[in-house]
């Protein structure tokens, strides 16, 4: 994939990061991923079902992440539940979007440590 | 407790069947579960949690509900520009829906002009703009659905229904305004008109895949000055100057292919030349699918007199799919290299 059609992606929605983010170190079932987007946006972003399993379709049909499997530990009714991982392309994203979020930290403490000089 | 939590399940279950099938088959159960863990947690936190939960998805399901309806009705896959092997598919569909939305776009307008068709001038351009508004809002939607942008769908319609309604306003306020003017240059105006067409839908598809919002605003003035503007300027130079109006049209429209093609190309140096690509192309385009078939088989242009002649409707769908197909064509192939390219 070419930087353009990376940079075309970009910036990536508060909610498709943290849903990367959470995916990039362990594969998890939605349930886990609701709780983990919760938790790493400090509640801020507390997702429906319904947003969460468009948000998971849609990064589905773009290959940036993939099921991986069934969780071991069924649900309270013994249902299977299906997990999901990033795939190579999500984590390009991911990466790239993380690099662009620390540039613009840099530049932001930069300027704000000029003003104080 | 215990039943209503059974109820609310029971609801949230009911409402996953209004969910397109195949968003159904891949997630309805795995849905359940979750929404059915979530309830269970917030129950144990106490009623007011459970209310959250519960408004919470109710807010979000019937917007969610709609757009992957949208999205799986529409001719997304077929008619999005995604990777090349879909290129044929996509210009075909877009060929289809390019010719329904002309047909239909130029029927509203008719209309909404033999409304007020004994009055001219102002109401004219009222009308007129009215009518292609109408006829935009079918053009956005048709765009946003074959761009494939379901991440940016408001944007993405936005965008298509500017780049829709400029030319399509322009051209009619135009041809109702100065119909009646002497025409040297009678030849050169439908050949403007699709490089109008051509470089405003092209102009689009490079601001809204650059995701260049700044554009909005310019886009969104031309768009509320250019109906105004192409009445104004051929009659005051016309009054003024005795300047034939065909010749100011034939300016005012070259100056907003030039407009366009030099927005297109600010997004992107490489979208200067897709733009002007895509601005050539159009006229090209008609003069093989619409000048020489029409020039073999005898028909009548659609006025305001017979809007609804289905004969001649459907004559006009079928001179419109190659032409919108072979524009769709260029258009995914100018903007192919742009795309994210889906790894197996």
């Amino acid at each position: 994939m070419t930087n353009d059609s990376l940079i075309t992606n970009h910036p990536l929605t508060e909610t498709t990061f943290f849903i990367l983010l959470s995916l990039s170190s362990s594969a998890k079932h939605g349930y886990a991923i609701a709780k983990d987007v919760e938790s790493m946006s400090e509640g801020r972003i507390d997702m429906s079902t319904s947003t969460l399993y468009t948000a998971l379709k849609r990064l589905l049909d773009d290959g940036w992440i993939k099921r991986y499997g069934e969780d071991p530990d069924p649900d309270e009714s013994g249902r299977p539940r299906k997990t999901y991982i990033l795939t190579a392309l999500g984590r390009q994203i991911l990466n790239t979007e993380t690099m662009r979020l620390q540039s613009l930290v840099t530049i932001a403490e930069s300027r704000s440590l000029g003003e104080q000089v | 407790m215990n039943s209503a939590l059974h109820m609310i399940k029971k609801i949230h279950c009911l409402l996953m069947e209004l969910f397109p099938p195949n968003f159904k088959r891949e997630f309805k159960e795995e849905m359940e579960i979750v929404f059915s863990e979530m309830v269970n947690e917030a129950a144990g936190e106490g009623k007011r949690s459970l209310a959250a939960v519960c408004v919470q998805e109710l807010f979000d399901l019937p917007i969610l509900i709609l757009r992957t309806n949208l999205e799986e009705k529409r001719m997304i896959k077929t008619g999005a520009f995604q990777p090349s092997h879909f290129v044929a598919r996509g210009a075909i569909s877009f060929g289809i829906g390019l010719s329904f939305v002309k047909e239909f776009s130029v029927i509203f307008t008719l209309l909404f002009v033999s409304a007020i068709n004994n009055r001219g001038g102002w109401y004219h351009v009222l009308a007129t703009t009215c009518g292609c508004v109408a006829a935009a809002l079918i053009g956005g939607l048709l765009f946003t659905s074959l761009t494939n942008e379901s991440k940016q769908f408001g944007w993405f319609f936005i965008v298509g229904l500017l780049g829709w309604f400029i030319p399509y306003a322009t051209l009619f306020v135009q041809n109702v305004s100065f119909s009646d003017a002497p025409l040297t240059l009678k030849w050169l105006l439908p050949y403007l008109g699709f490089g109008l067409d051509g470089a405003f839908l092209s102009m689009a598809f490079c601001v809204a895949r650059n995701k260049k919002r700044t554009f909005l605003l310019p886009i969104s003035i031309t768009a509320a000055l250019a109906p105004v503007l192409c009445y104004l300027l051929p009659k005051y130079l016309q009054e003024k100057f005795s300047i034939n109006s065909s010749i100011s049209n034939i300016v005012f429209d070259l100056l907003l292919i030039i407009g366009a093609i030099l927005l297109a190309g600010r997004t992107n140096q490489k979208n200067l030349w897709n733009a002007i690509i895509g601005t050539i192309s159009l006229p090209i385009v008609y003069y093989f699918c619409i000048v020489l078939p029409g020039s073999l088989y005898p028909h009548s242009p659609i006025t305001t007199d017979n809007p609804f002649n289905l004969i001649n409707m459907i004559y006009w769908i079928i001179l419109w799919i190659p032409e919108g197909t072979l524009f769709g064509l260029i258009i995914s192939l100018i903007f192919r290299k742009q795309q994210l390219s889906i790894p197996e």
